[in-house]
């Protein structure tokens, strides 16, 4: 089989996404399709393109999310769990099939540099007015005296 | 010419190859395609691309225009779809195998109007 190696131009979007803040050439290995009379991209050649993209953008790699979550002792489910995004969407980042958001990114930037423990993550699965919960199990009774100002200006 | 409804056994083989997300095995895409996408869409992954797609495939009523070339052979339907919100065009080929699929453009449309119109 006919192979090259082949220039594209990969584009980083800026913060907000509303243009481009770098343009990146890399190299990249083609295929010839004889059938097709067209060079098609090979497997290397869209890892290439999406690790640079992901990379320049500041993504957390998936190697990174791996190491992070043996570091902390927690299995997909449990990471996914606590990140509120579910064991499969966790999954999809750390096996490099898909790439989280930039909000998230922040996120698990957060909980990789240490800056978010999971005992914080897990206190956040708790019903947030806790307080509330106290009340309903042991009621209080408010006394209550009449609004006589309130009768008074009534009367007049 | 109007735009013809994409016929099911072509999208059903499609939408199954797209689901895999096999990219550069199962779905394969030209030079040129790859340059296009990039250029047309910042910060869109491939995957997202095959959602669109498989959305617009499996919806009510997908029409395109067949293509029919000589070489290759196999079957090529192009049509207009969504894909971050805004209008896209996509030529994809389907192998005669009906295993694997050869992604020719997924882009922003340069034209007004599919081949067949």
């Amino acid at each position: 089989m006919k192979t090259k190696i082949g220039d594209i131009e990969v584009r980083v979007p800026n913060a907000d996404g509303t243009g481009v803040a770098e343009r990146i050439r890399v190299q990249v290995p083609l295929k010839w399709d004889e059938e097709l009379g067209a060079w098609l991209l090979t497997e290397e050649a869209h890892q290439i393109i999406d690790e640079t993209k992901a990379r320049h953008i500041g993504l957390i790699s998936p190697t990174e999310l791996r190491e992070m979550r043996l570091r902390l002792r927690l299995t997909q489910r449990e990471i996914g769990g606590l990140l509120q995004v579910g064991e499969k969407s966790y999954t999809r980042w750390e096996t490099g099939k898909a790439r989280p958001s930039r909000s998230l990114n922040v996120l698990l930037c957060a909980v990789r540099d240490g800056r978010l423990s999971v005992p914080y993550l897990q206190s956040l699965q708790q019903p947030f007015v806790n307080w509330w919960q106290i009340r309903l199990e042991s009621p209080v009774t408010v006394k209550t005296e009449p609004n006589m100002e309130y009768g008074l200006a009534r009367a007049a | 010419m109007p735009q013809i409804q994409i016929p099911q056994q072509w999208r059903a083989k499609v939408c199954a190859i797209l689901e895999t997300e096999a990219t550069g095995k199962l779905i394969e895409w030209t030079d040129d395609a790859a340059k296009r996408f990039e250029a047309s869409y910042l910060e869109a992954w491939n995957y997202e691309l095959y959602g669109a797609l498989r959305s617009y495939l499996m919806g009510g009523n997908p029409t395109g225009c067949q293509r029919t070339m000589d070489r290759p052979v196999g079957e090529t339907f192009e049509f207009f779809f969504t894909f971050k919100d805004r209008k896209a065009y996509g030529k994809i080929l389907l192998r005669p195998d009906g295993k694997r699929i050869v992604i020719f453009s997924a882009h922003t449309p340069e034209k007004e109007k599919l081949s067949c119109e």
